[in-house]
């Protein structure tokens, strides 16, 4: 078999740094960690649109949520574009496999990939079963002579949704005190300089409160990752382990108290930032750490390129991964990194995130000096030239990607494909309040 | 004011038309308890779960010298209709009632029965053999379907370290089981055994007065006793 078998295993709505390899003390993450130690860390990794649907289209298409049309969930997929599963299977002798969550608004994933095991809205119901499903295959099919694409969809930490409540209480309310072992708050817990609009915030819970929901959401990080210990055991007990590519990462992360928020739609980093991790024993390098910076539609380009496939089809944003994991580090590569979903865009470099709402309001940080987003430096006159900088990247990517073309173009889908992007490309933004 | 304790909270609306069985067996006897699946409902924004059971546990144990041999069967409707069919024997063991030390597990879908994955487990000396792997572990082994019948007769404050192997298939060393405390559920006291620990959200075994399993509630999962009885 020349082309590796190829596992992606996806975990939703993790944050990035809940995995005890990359030093949480409060989470234990023994099969993450194995992954992290036998590959290539990207630590600045970040969804391309940090909810579901927009995320997953993202993955399948190796297009951003202004091409691929899934805006936020309730907007389905352009009917025109390719996935990866028919991409694969038109190009390649993959076999094309799905168990677990898909949720790619309006494509069945059966039209894609042999579905093994379907999702539940419930990770509790779903995840066990996912990868029992993909280790059952793996067994089954250790000795095929054609290679496999199989796409795990673990769900977890996502149940941490139906746990709190934003208005209700949060698990099994009432029993924290009992428990010892309660993370501490993280360090930008209060912190009240941030947009007024801000989503998922949650003020009326108590400091306890948040350190059990916190809790919470390593104990689901714990369980996913005793499921991806299942889905390697058997890759290594059938003699994969050196023929097989393994991707791991995250649809978007998880507001875990940060800034006072749970869930994720937004571009602080708890929800934007991802963990992606990629091996192969004996052909990626061990335990190295990565700082390019990666969007999601990156992992579909990477997935064609191993797999001996073309490019997706128009994927202008996306670049294969495999060159850095064969340490080159001479090529050409973005120097920053766009998110966009339906009510904002965003972009990072090496030191400053700038986030531009539709509504008008504006957020700028300087990582560098505030790792945690304490301070909005947006009305700093001092940074024109970091908006200015922004702004010509902005309007470049406006130029680049090819918006939506599908049927339905109406509401937000719309707005945003019309108004932002001809905006974007006019460099209003930052530069029509800095006067350029 | 909150009148389900924090352990039944999953189960809160259920509980309203909920009777528990009639018999009363020892759990230390020749014995088979059936429970019922259910889901937290209506918590989900879209909809997609409701009251009704998504499953059935049915666990039958058999006195064996020293321990008890297993059988389970559970049914769940989760991504697929997956079917857990297992063998469990165990050794008894004055920490939490009884460890295993062996097991095996046929896990399939019902839709493709003929794709089946099977584990098996062996203990032997602090180390469990699963599959092809070794797993060190210093504590007493357990898992959800044995801690019910292994927690009946524990009557004093425990806290103790414990492997579980969950569904058979993930095992997860430094959990700790503690209590029983007791708790009121509309009027009638429960005593509560709480499981925490690696990759667990806590877990609760609860049994009414008449030392029966009655209630046991993970997160959004629950178990609810529909049947006891002597086989």
């Amino acid at each position: 078999m020349s082309q590796p078998n190829i596992v992606f295993i996806h975990t939703d709505q993790q944050h990035h740094l809940a995995i005890s390899a990359y030093g949480n003390s409060d989470v234990s993450t023994p099969n993450m960690d194995r992954l992290i130690a036998e590959g290539v860390s990207f630590r600045q990794s970040y969804s391309a649109n940090p909810v579901c649907c927009p995320a997953r289209a993202s993955w399948y298409t190796g297009r951003m949520s202004v091409e691929h049309g899934v805006i936020s969930n309730p907007f389905p997929i352009d009917p025109n574009l390719p996935d990866l599963g028919q991409w694969l299977t038109a190009h390649t002798d993959y076999n094309c496999i799905y168990s677990g969550k898909w949720h790619v608004t309006g494509r069945d994933v059966a039209n894609s990939f042999d579905v093994i095991y379907d999702r539940h809205p419930y990770g509790e119901l779903q995840d066990s079963g996912a990868a029992r499903a993909a280790a059952q295959y793996i067994a089954e099919h250790a000795n095929d002579t054609r290679p496999f694409f199989l796409s795990v969809g673990l769900l977890n930490p996502h149940d941490c949704c139906y746990v709190c409540g934003v208005n209700g209480p949060v698990g099994k309310y009432g029993m924290e005190p009992q428990l010892s072992d309660l993370p501490d708050l993280p360090g930008n817990f209060d912190t009240d300089l941030l947009p007024q609009n801000q989503r998922h915030r949650v003020d009326h819970w108590s400091e306890t409160d948040w350190q059990y929901y916190i809790y919470q959401c390593y104990r689901m990080v714990e369980t996913v990752d005793a499921q991806i210990g299942l889905i390697y055991d058997t890759l290594e007990n059938n003699g994969l382990i050196e023929n097989t590519l393994i991707i791991f990462t995250a649809d978007h992360g998880e507001g875990s108290g940060h800034h006072r928020r749970i869930l994720k739609g937004f571009f602080e980093e708890e929800a934007w930032a991802v963990p992606l991790v990629i091996s192969q024993r004996g052909s990626i390098p061990n335990g190295q750490n990565d700082s390019h910076f990666i969007s999601g539609v990156d992992i579909p380009a990477t997935i064609c390129d191993y797999a001996g496939a073309p490019p997706l089809p128009d994927a202008t944003y996306a670049n294969s991964l495999r060159p850095l994991l064969k340490g080159n580090d001479d090529i050409a590569w973005r120097e920053s990194v766009i998110g966009e979903n339906a009510s904002a865009i965003a972009i990072r470099d090496d030191q400053y995130k700038s986030i531009l709402y539709d509504s008008g309001e504006r957020t700028l940080y300087d990582l560098s000096n505030d790792p945690l987003e304490k301070r909005n430096l947006a009305s700093d006159p001092g940074l024109d030239d970091v908006k200015h900088k922004h702004a010509a990247y902005l309007a470049e990517y406006a130029n680049t990607v090819i918006p939506y073309s599908g049927p339905d173009k109406t509401g937000e889908r719309d707005r945003v494909r019309e108004e932002r992007m001809e905006n974007l490309k006019q460099g209003k933004g930052w530069t029509e309040e800095v006067g350029s | 004011m909150n009148i389900i304790p924090a352990e039944l909270n999953a189960i809160a609306g259920q509980l309203q038309n909920y009777d528990a069985p009639n018999q009363t067996v020892q759990l230390d006897s020749n014995c088979k308890l059936t429970y019922e699946i259910l889901q937290w409902a209506k918590t989900h924004p879209d909809g997609l779960t409701d009251d009704r059971p998504i499953g059935t546990v049915e666990i039958s144990r058999y006195n064996k010298e020293n321990g008890a041999e297993y059988q389970i069967v559970e049914k769940r409707n989760g991504g697929g209709r997956e079917i857990y069919e297992a063998t469990v024997t165990t050794a008894r063991d004055e920490r939490i009632g009884e460890s295993i030390q062996n097991w095996k597990l046929d896990w399939y879908q019902a839709e493709t029965p003929d794709k089946r994955l099977l584990i098996n487990g062996t203990v032997r000396e602090a180390t469990i053999e699963m599959n092809k792997k070794h797993l060190s572990a210093d504590t007493p082994i357990s898992c959800q379907w044995i801690l019910p019948f292994a927690l009946a007769n524990q009557t004093t404050q425990m806290d103790e370290a414990f492997t579980t192997i969950d569904e058979l298939t993930y095992c997860k060393t430094g959990q700790l089981l503690h209590g029983p405390e007791q708790i009121e559920v509309r009027g009638q006291s429960f005593l509560s055994f709480r499981h925490t620990g690696y990759g667990t959200l806590p877990i609760h075994y609860v049994f009414d007065p008449q030392r029966r399993p009655i209630f046991i509630t993970f997160t959004l999962l629950s178990w609810t006793l529909r049947d006891i009885e002597r086989i």
